[in-house]
């Protein structure tokens, strides 16, 4: 799936790269040997139906869930092991499944705790209200008082500030609105062609399509296809509704 | 006037001491989800510290230095380790361990503080700041001591609120409260913040403690129950809000010092020492209990193990004989401890439904026991079987009484609604009894008819039958249609409602079970002892019985009779063995803390996860079981890359070995790998 020799120093290794990875909780395995390529500069949709294996497979890459066995690597190192915090600070941002704001914090104190990844508070503030205005006529509320689209917003605002090389977003579309998502998703392809890579995870599959340059269908725990979006019709339809190719 | 005038400065001299206790708590409680039952422990230990450090009898520092040393340097160190040692393995655990941990803490600090200054041999005293020195205002008295009190509780609370608001550090603090993983998310690393929590929460705690220290005499447990007056005062604010709990130590303060002062005008039960135990009770009726927790309700995975009937029964019949036996090989101060424990055992099996099966977790069986054995006095204190009746009925109406303002509380507010009663037992009810306060009130054995259990043997005998009766009364429940609804109970109320459960009958049934079991423990006790009084059923006095028999049935395995069995034979026995064996004797005198201390790393009790794994090692004996989990090793033999591109770099972050320091971020992927070190 990757290439496989690179060509210059660190040229063809992709963003992040799990291989033959595999990871339980307690007795029961989840993953069996999953292999993901988030190549650079690109969107990548990873998709599935309940149970997977999906959100699993991203607690593993962003190192919030042991891996049993197999490798996590990012931009070509190995990173098993390393903490969620420690990865995060690399440059890894993730927005977890369900409004990833600090509810109990204002708007500014959920900006400001992003500063943990090395930079500067009011440049955080700045770059945040730069891209979304709306935040920035509510530094001052709780962030448990927003709308959805609004907490959505702020998460992203937050992850964004920081310049991210690896943006990771769980279930965009959790809860909101059709059209909250659409603007959502427009807004994820707008940070795509600024180059930043991002690894998204969906239940519902034809939203993210269209933004993504390439797929990854799971099943059981394992990747069953993967590929440019418009060769995986068929395999989407196997996986979500169980009917053969 | 000057007497409203100087009852005010008194009462908000302690408010301001509870005040800054109180800001302890709220620290720790949001930053990890724990409720530190030791708190008050901790401050007692810091003030035993300080006065080790700057006494004159002692090590005799300046005071400063002492000061400093204490707050700055012992309290954050002890802070720090107990967070690292116990809570951090804490943030998945079910309620009830949750709960314990903290109380086998509590209970280990005040025995380690009792092992290393000996009650009986020190009198230490610690001196009032600027003693001697004071200001009249209005006509009222004011020390500079009290002065100090205020502005200490000032500073702390502009400091935390700066803390907590104006730095990033403190940010972070209350972004952990709401989300750990989040938190990591965007670097901030959980467990050094809330190790800093630990810290500072433990620092104020020392405050608190080295400010009260000099009102009272230096001792174990009145400094420690001066703090646990702190509880009332944070659950004012829920266990999250420093200004309300200001305002609960104003009240606490202001009250208890009006109790003392019109003590005269007042019902019995209303006193300085119960106003604490009041107040905490009527908070956590009326203050709503957080309907969702931020940190996620863990659910109580403890397994509740299903013995055959075979298996019971055979250890049944074997304790009885072994009940014969024991008076033949032993006399004197250790059959009486058999007895003593045994009479434990029936109290701790009250825990067995009520917190084993049901999940409801009370600290409060010896004061239900301490009922029965005041009951007992009153009408069967010649022996008369019948009054027993009168113990089990008055009991169960106590504690579905009890239960009935209690119901809807569970996890850690039912824990401190269940300890808020047995102080107030402690403190209201046994006193009044006026032999039983003076551990004067005196027992025959129990007659049928012309039989009485006379002699030793027979009436251990009894005790043992009547455990053996209710352990197999208690097997039955378990099997039965109760012991499944209460486990359903523990499982999901909210299932157990939509399925059209009475799960308010359930509570008050179980309730009262479990208080009549106990309370008949402790009527039986009364035989065997010939005296009882108040020390025997009190949660923090004396031997400090109370919170030590919970904590070794939970040891034991709450959820099994053979755990009601171990917790009450430990209890007794511990003091038998260090009389026996004095190297011992320390260890014995802490063992029940560590006990409880250790379930940090079993939840299921030590006895019930060493038979999982002796079964466990059977069955793999007999290769009926899977392999243990080999996963880490499987997965270290992995570790080697299978395409050239992966070079497998284990990054090390922060670590402080010698390492390659890489290009401060990569150009290519914009990745900042110049803070990481990468292992050679």
């Amino acid at each position: 799936m990757s290439a496989a020799a690179p060509s210059g120093p660190g040229a063809e290794v992709p963003l992040l790269e799990l291989r033959g990875v595999t990871a339980g909780y307690g007795r029961i395995q989840v993953l069996h040997g999953v292999d993901l390529v988030v190549p650079r500069g690109e969107v990548v949709a990873l998709l599935g139906p309940n149970g997977a294996g999906k959100t699993t497979t991203l607690l593993v890459a962003t190192g919030q869930h042991p891996v049993s066995s197999g490798c996590v690597h990012v931009a070509g190192r190995h990173v098993n092991g390393v903490r969620a915090e420690e990865l995060a600070r690399l440059g890894l941002c993730t927005i977890p499944e369900g409004r990833g704001v600090f509810r109990s914090l204002t708007v500014r104190e959920n900006l400001r705790m992003a500063s943990y990844r090395g930079v500067d508070e009011s440049l955080l503030v700045e770059r945040a209200v730069a891209r979304f205005p709306r935040l920035g006529e509510r530094l001052g509320q709780v962030a448990g008082t927003l709308s959805g689209g609004e907490q959505q917003m702020l998460a992203m605002a937050r992850g964004l500030a920081t310049d991210p090389a690896l943006l990771i977003i769980d279930e965009l579309s959790m809860g909101l609105a059709p059209l909250i998502v659409a603007e959502l998703y427009e807004l994820v392809a707008g940070i795509a062609r600024e180059g930043v890579s991002i690894l998204v995870v969906e239940q519902f599959a034809r939203t993210v399509l269209g933004v993504a340059d390439r797929a990854v269908i799971m099943q059981h725990g394992q990747v069953v296809a993967a590929g440019v979006p418009a060769d995986l019709e068929a395999e989407l339809s196997a996986a979500y509704l169980g009917a053969s190719p | 006037m000057n007497d409203l005038l100087s009852l005010l400065v008194l009462g908000l001299a302690s408010a301001a001491i509870y005040a800054v206790a109180a800001s302890g708590l709220v620290v720790t409680y949001t930053t990890s989800g724990i409720f530190n039952f030791a708190h008050g422990a901790v401050a007692m230990v810091s003030a035993f510290v300080y006065w080790q450090l700057s006494s004159p009898d002692a090590w005799g520092l300046p005071v400063p230095v002492a000061l400093v040393l204490t707050l700055f340097v012992f309290a954050p160190g002890l802070g720090w380790g107990i967070d690292r040692l116990l809570m951090r393995r804490l943030h998945d655990a079910s309620p009830m361990i949750r709960i314990v941990v903290p109380i086998g803490l509590l209970v280990a600090l005040i025995q380690v503080a009792t092992v290393i200054w000996p009650p009986g041999e020190l009198t230490a005293s610690v001196p009032l700041f600027f003693a001697g020195r004071s200001v009249e205002l209005g006509g009222v008295v004011i020390e500079y001591h009290q002065l100090v009190v205020f502005a200490a509780a000032i500073a702390v609370a502009i400091g935390l609120r700066i803390l907590l608001y104006g730095t990033r550090i403190g940010v972070a603090m209350r972004a952990v409260v709401d989300s750990r993983e989040l938190a990591a998310l965007n670097g901030v690393s959980p467990d050094r913040v809330s190790g800093l929590a630990w810290a500072l929460g433990c620092s104020l705690a020392a405050l608190a403690g080295i400010l009260v220290a000099p009102i009272l005499k230096l001792d174990q447990t009145q400094l420690t129950l001066l703090v646990i007056n702190a509880y009332a005062v944070a659950m004012v604010g829920r266990l999250r809000s420093l200004p309300m709990a200001a305002v609960g130590a104003v009240i606490l303060g202001l009250s208890r010092e009006a109790a003392s002062r019109y003590d005269e005008s007042l019902p019995f039960w209303i006193t300085k020492d119960t106003v604490p135990a009041l107040m905490l009770f009527v908070v956590l009726l009326v203050v709503p209990q957080e309907k969702a927790s931020v940190f996620r309700d863990q659910p109580d995975r403890s397994s509740v193990p299903d013995p055959s009937w075979r298996t019971v029964v055979l250890g049944c019949i074997g304790l009885v004989v072994a009940a014969l036996v024991v008076p033949a090989v032993f006399e004197g101060r250790t059959l009486d401890a058999v007895g003593y424990g045994m009479a434990l055992s029936i109290v701790a099996l009250s825990l067995v439904p009520l917190t084993g099966f049901a999940g409801q977790i009370s600290l409060a069986p010896l004061a239900f026991a301490g009922i029965g054995a005041v009951v007992m006095y009153r009408w069967g204190s010649d022996g008369n079987p019948l009054a027993l009746v009168a113990v089990v009925a008055l009991c169960a109406a106590v504690g579905a009484l009890v239960a009935l303002p209690a119901l809807r509380l569970k996890g850690l507010y039912l824990a401190l609604s269940t300890f808020a009663f047995a102080l107030f037992c402690e403190k209201a009810v046994f006193p009044n009894v006026d032999e039983f306060s003076q551990g004067d009130a005196s027992y025959e054995r129990l007659h049928l008819g012309p039989w009485t259990a006379a002699s030793d043997r027979s009436y251990l005998v009894l005790l043992t039958v009547a455990f053996v009766v209710l352990a197999l009364g208690v097997t039955a429940l378990r099997r039965g249609p109760m012991g499944r609804r209460l486990q359903a109970m523990k499982d999901s109320p909210a299932a157990c409602a939509t399925m059209g459960l009475d799960l308010t009958a359930l509570k008050l049934e179980v309730f009262a079970l479990s208080a009549a079991i106990a309370g008949l423990g402790g009527a039986l006790l009364g035989g065997w002892r010939g005296k009882l009084g108040t020390e025997q059923f009190s949660l923090l006095a004396g031997a400090l019985p109370g919170l030590p028999l919970v904590l070794l049935t939970v040891v034991g395995g709450i959820a099994a009779v053979s755990g009601a069995l171990v917790g009450g034979l430990a209890l007794a026995m511990f003091p038998e063995i260090a009389e026996a064996v004095p190297a011992l004797a320390n260890l014995m005198t802490v063992l029940p803390g560590l006990a409880g201390i250790s379930l940090a790393a079993n939840p299921d009790g030590a006895v019930a996860q060493t038979v999982a794994q002796v079964g466990a090692a059977i069955e793999r004996l007999r290769g009926q079981a899977p392999p243990r989990d080999t996963g880490p090793a499987r997965a270290l033999a992995l570790l080697a890359p299978a395409a050239p591109s992966m070079v497998p770099e284990r990054i090390a972050v922060g670590a402080s070995a010698a390492g390659v320091d890489l290009a401060a971020v990569d150009d290519e992927t914009g990745l900042a790998w110049g803070r990481c070190r990468v292992d050679p």
